[in-house]
């Protein structure tokens, strides 16, 4: 596989009257042609930033970004490809769509009037075929501002993709949808760059896109990258506590490490112990946090026969989910959120079991920095509650 | 992952940023505003200091030029009429521009859609014909309005006298009336009507609400209309030439035209006091930068169209109708009428039954035979034609770069084409005078129409970047970006984007800059120094001057009348456009 786009050591400082800030700080990452790429973030990571790095809208402070084999962005020897000669497409959150033109026009701008131009005669066949692939063949007459909200998008969609780049780039491009009209984008949006096996870079700050589109995933706070990897990777291994906290829910466990031990450490915590898969980095006697995601602990009324990291609680409140039920439960000293099914009801007040397996519980660093959500974020992150069952199952 | 190449290198142009479009464009830029602006306020700041004229050689550096204008007790006076003058117009023009809009936005008054219509059209009235009708009105002897006096008891004078301050004051309160009507509404229009409707749900009265909630909340918008019209005003030249001049009342302008017109002009005079006018604008647009900046800050504007629910006046309905009608009747129907009266007989007559017998039309045909009318109807023409549509353009690329740029040094390119607005006009005359002296070795300028073209376009440019920097803030950053990411370089961006997306804005602002352009008198007064290129305010101002009221008034008639056709043509225009992007 070649790589598509390289960003090594990007950075990008603004001003502020509090002095500097670093929107992007030493980011490095590398995305493989045909792949979809994630940037993952709460508002203010420097997500949106990185990418209109990388299609030029801003210019870095430092680094070097390389699209396909051309070198556009590199501080060190002052270069700067403009916008107009990157070979990009880019769908923007207020989708841009030009009002003084009609839907024809809006597509037929890249090829007509960009540095990508194509004779006249195949300029119309160009276009239909955009058009057609975003589902708004018919409309090429329409004048643009009478789309509707879902219809714009397909057009800005179309638009980025008539001059075929080498990358499409997404800058939340699902967040001025309403709910119903986001899911069915999310999925056309996933067919659509499947079929086509364009490199992708996507930012947005919902988890549940982030999960269900992409190759790759890079969850970014504060300017930097904190975690990399596929969904799969970043939902069931996270590496820290804001990654674990920001991407589904999850109960974190307080504890010190007692044992480390090929392939599992043990944990005291819950006023008990609690058996671990391994993870690099942690030394007896050190503090230590655990995670583990709601639905991967078990809960029962009676004492399970055989299962690792068993422990007794009472049930404080009960959610009825329809499909599940969504129970706090109290152990010790911790508040646990558990999902489990209808089935034997549970009520608060009942005293119960609860395990969970090794592999479900992931130590984590003690974060000493800023480790809570700030308001902002947890508004930046509305789904957050509801949507980890939905991944696993 | 994939072998990591080297990256490959690009052509030199690419690498190297300073030959860019928008790198080029901003130092064209740069350099256009210097010539346009520094240059004509640096050599007028130069001959401030200078001992003589631009005619004269062997002058020197001197101080005497200040130290004589502050050692006169004349200028002082000077500076407490022309305060004076600015704060009372400001305060009648502000209670009147105030109560008309409230009426009208707020309230269910009748004639209100009326009432907008004739503020509009006398925005765009030249002030030559106002300060006339109000000679024709007051004139001790055959004013129209001592006429009860004269005519009536048989009295040599009547009552009223028009060259005195305080129907300066009057007259040109009634003048500023529609501009800060217009720029209130808009004030109005920016604001929640649910603060006012709170307070009525409070058990506050209609006019408690007005005082304690409406006003107070407009506040910081009202100080930037009155700092805004209060500058232009110390600078206006027609009002006090017209009604101040012949009673000995001097204001800036008028004085810097004298000392301009009298032999041998004394430059280093009106350099220097067009430099401390100058200064006093520049106070002024240091609070007016202030006072904008705190109205950003408070939260009234939202850019919402709000649909306020209209009081009902009850019982006042009818006097307020009556007070609109009687706004019409002041500020249009009697000036125009009176004007149009006076060009219809050789000498000024009161009106009777045996003058009327007299009327004919005889100054406009005798203007239509003229050959000096229609050279300066077609140079009048050339600057409506050019000077609007070269702002507008100036100020888009201007505001560009002040908006969207990321390069150093365009807040002070900002600042620059803001700087003409604190100078009165008749010192951008004389400083356009001065330059076309100095290069007339090198380009003959002097005397063209092109020189007062030039000196209206640097005129005129802060009322152009003021439109189109708001504009270009409301316009979503990202249309650009698209555009950009297209593959499109920054010209065709700007062209086909950017500028498309401006149109009605620019079309606002190009109306406002024909008109004032259009009527301007004071630059033209300077630099209208041949035949070949008078223009129509000052053929007429020359006319009045040599006393041929007739010709005069038929000539503000005139004027007018290409004033109401610009009008029409561009609200039609607009409202087109409107309807073709709704």
């Amino acid at each position: 596989m070649t790589v598509a786009v390289r960003v090594q050591n990007l950075k990008k400082i603004y001003p502020t009257d509090e002095g500097d800030v670093n929107a992007v700080d030493d980011v490095s990452f590398e995305i493989n042609s045909g792949e979809f790429f994630t940037l993952l973030g709460p508002s203010g990571c420097g997500k949106s930033t990185t990418l209109r790095c990388i299609a030029g809208l801003e210019r870095a402070d430092g680094g070097e970004i390389t699209i396909g084999d051309t070198l556009v962005v590199s501080k060190q020897q002052g270069l700067f490809v403009p916008p107009h000669r990157r070979p990009i497409g880019m769908v923007f959150q207020s989708y841009a769509i030009w009002p003084h033109m009609n839907v024809f026009d809006n597509v037929a701008f890249p090829i007509t009037h960009g540095s990508d131009r194509v004779p006249k005669s195949e300029v119309r066949s160009r276009v239909m075929t955009a058009l057609d692939l975003v589902r708004l063949g018919g409309l090429e007459n329409r004048p643009a501002p009478q789309l509707s909200g879902g219809q714009q998008q397909r057009l800005a969609l179309a638009r980025a993709l008539v001059r075929e780049p080498q990358v499409l780039l997404l800058d939340e491009p699902l967040s001025n949808l309403d709910a119903k009209l986001r899911d069915e984008m999310r999925v056309e949006l996933k067919e659509l760059t499947q079929r086509l096996r364009i490199t992708t870079v996507f930012v947005t700050h919902d988890q549940l896109e982030a999960l269900t589109l992409s190759d790759q995933i890079a969850v970014m706070r504060d300017g930097v990258i904190r975690q990399l990897g596929s969904s799969e990777e970043i939902y069931a291994t996270p590496n820290s506590r804001f990654t674990a906290e920001f991407i589904g829910t999850t109960n974190l466990v307080e504890g010190e490490v007692t044992e480390t031990s090929g392939n599992s450490m043990k944990v005291a915590a819950m006023n008990g112990e609690l058996v671990c898969d391994a993870v690099d980095g942690f030394e007896s006697g050190g503090k230590v946090i655990v995670a583990i995601r709601p639905e991967g602990l078990k809960v029962s009324l009676t004492e399970p026969a055989e299962a690792e990291n068993t422990f007794s609680g009472t049930v404080e409140a009960v959610i009825y989910l329809g499909d599940s039920l969504d129970c706090r439960i109290r152990v010790g000293e911790d508040l646990l959120r558990a999902f489990v099914a209808p089935r034997p009801r549970i009520a608060p007040g009942d005293s119960v079991f609860i395990s969970a397996a090794a592999a479900d519980c992931r130590p984590l660093p003690l974060e000493t920095s800023s480790i809570e959500l700030d308001d902002t974020e947890a508004a930046a992150v509305p789904s957050q509650t509801s949507a980890g069952p939905a991944i696993i199952a | 992952m994939g072998v990591i190449r080297p990256p490959a290198r690009l052509p030199l142009m690419q690498r190297v940023n300073i030959g860019s479009q928008e790198n080029v464009i901003f130092g064209g830029l740069g350099g256009l505003l210097v010539l346009l602006v520094l240059l004509p306020l640096g050599i007028l700041l130069f001959y401030s200091f200078w001992s003589v004229g631009p005619a004269d050689s062997d002058g020197t550096f001197t101080l005497t030029n200040y130290t004589s204008t502050f050692f006169d007790p004349s200028t002082y006076r000077l500076l407490f009429n022309t305060l004076v003058f600015a704060a009372g117009s400001m305060v009648i023009g502000l209670v009147l521009g105030i109560s008309l809009a409230w009426l009208i936005e707020r309230t269910n008054s009748p004639f209100r859609n009326f009432a907008f219509v004739i503020a509009i059209i006398t925005a765009g009235m030249p002030p030559l014909i106002f300060a006339m009708a109000w000679v024709f009105l007051l004139n001790p002897r055959t004013g129209i309005l001592n006429m009860p006096f004269t005519v009536g008891l048989g009295w040599d004078t009547g009552i009223f006298a028009p060259y005195n301050l305080g129907t300066l004051i009057m007259v040109e309160g009634f003048r500023v009336t529609p501009t800060i009507f217009l720029m209130i509404v808009g004030l109005f229009r920016s604001m929640d009507p649910s603060l006012e409707e709170a307070s009525a749900a409070s058990g506050a009265g209609l006019f408690t609400t007005l005082r304690k909630v409406t006003l107070p909340v407009m506040l910081p918008g009202l100080l930037g209309v009155t700092i805004f019209i209060g500058t232009a005003t110390i600078g206006i030249f027609e009002i006090p030439a017209i009604l101040g001049m012949p009673g000995g009342v001097h204001m800036f302008s008028t004085r810097i035209y004298i000392a301009l017109q009298q032999l041998p002009s004394d430059y280093g005079l009106a350099a220097s006091l067009g430099t401390v006018a100058g200064l006093l604008g520049l106070v002024g647009i240091y609070f007016y930068h202030r006072v904008t900046r705190v109205q950003q800050r408070f939260a009234t504007v939202t850019g919402k169209g709000f649909r306020p629910r209209r009081i009902d006046l009850g019982r006042w309905r009818p006097v307020a109708g009556a007070a609109i009608i009687l706004y019409f009747i002041v500020m249009v129907a009697v000036p125009v009428a009176v004007v149009f009266y006076a060009s219809l007989f050789e000498y000024f007559r009161v009106p009777s039954i045996a003058a009327f017998k007299d009327a004919s039309l005889d100054s406009y045909r005798g203007l239509w035979r003229e050959e000096a009318f229609w050279i300066a109807f077609k140079n009048s023409m050339i600057i409506m034609a050019v000077v609007p549509i070269t702002v507008m353009l100036f100020s888009s690329v201007i505001s560009w770069f002040v908006v969207r740029g990321k390069m150093r040094g365009r807040g002070v390119i900002d600042s620059i084409a803001f700087l003409p607005f604190t100078a009165p006009s008749i010192v951008f005359g004389l400083a356009f005078l001065l330059i076309a002296f100095w290069v007339d070795g090198i380009i003959h300028i002097y005397g063209t129409i092109w020189l007062i073209a030039l000196a209206h376009i640097s005129r005129f440019l802060p009322f152009g970047t003021r439109t189109t920097n708001g504009a270009m803030m409301q316009l979503h950053r990202e249309l650009e970006e698209a555009g950009s990411v297209s593959g499109a370089d920054w010209l065709t961006v700007f062209r086909l984007i950017t500028l498309r997306l401006l149109i009605p804005s620019l079309l606002a602002g190009w109306l406002w800059i024909a008109v004032h352009s259009g009527r301007e008198l004071s630059i033209a007064l300077l630099l209208s120094t041949t035949r070949d290129n008078q223009i129509l305010s000052a053929l007429s101002w020359s006319r009045w001057e040599n006393g041929r009221l007739d010709d005069a008034a038929a000539l503000g008639i005139v004027l007018m009348g290409i004033m109401a056709v610009f009008i029409i043509l561009a609200r039609v225009l607009m409202l087109k456009l409107a309807k073709e992007n709704g």
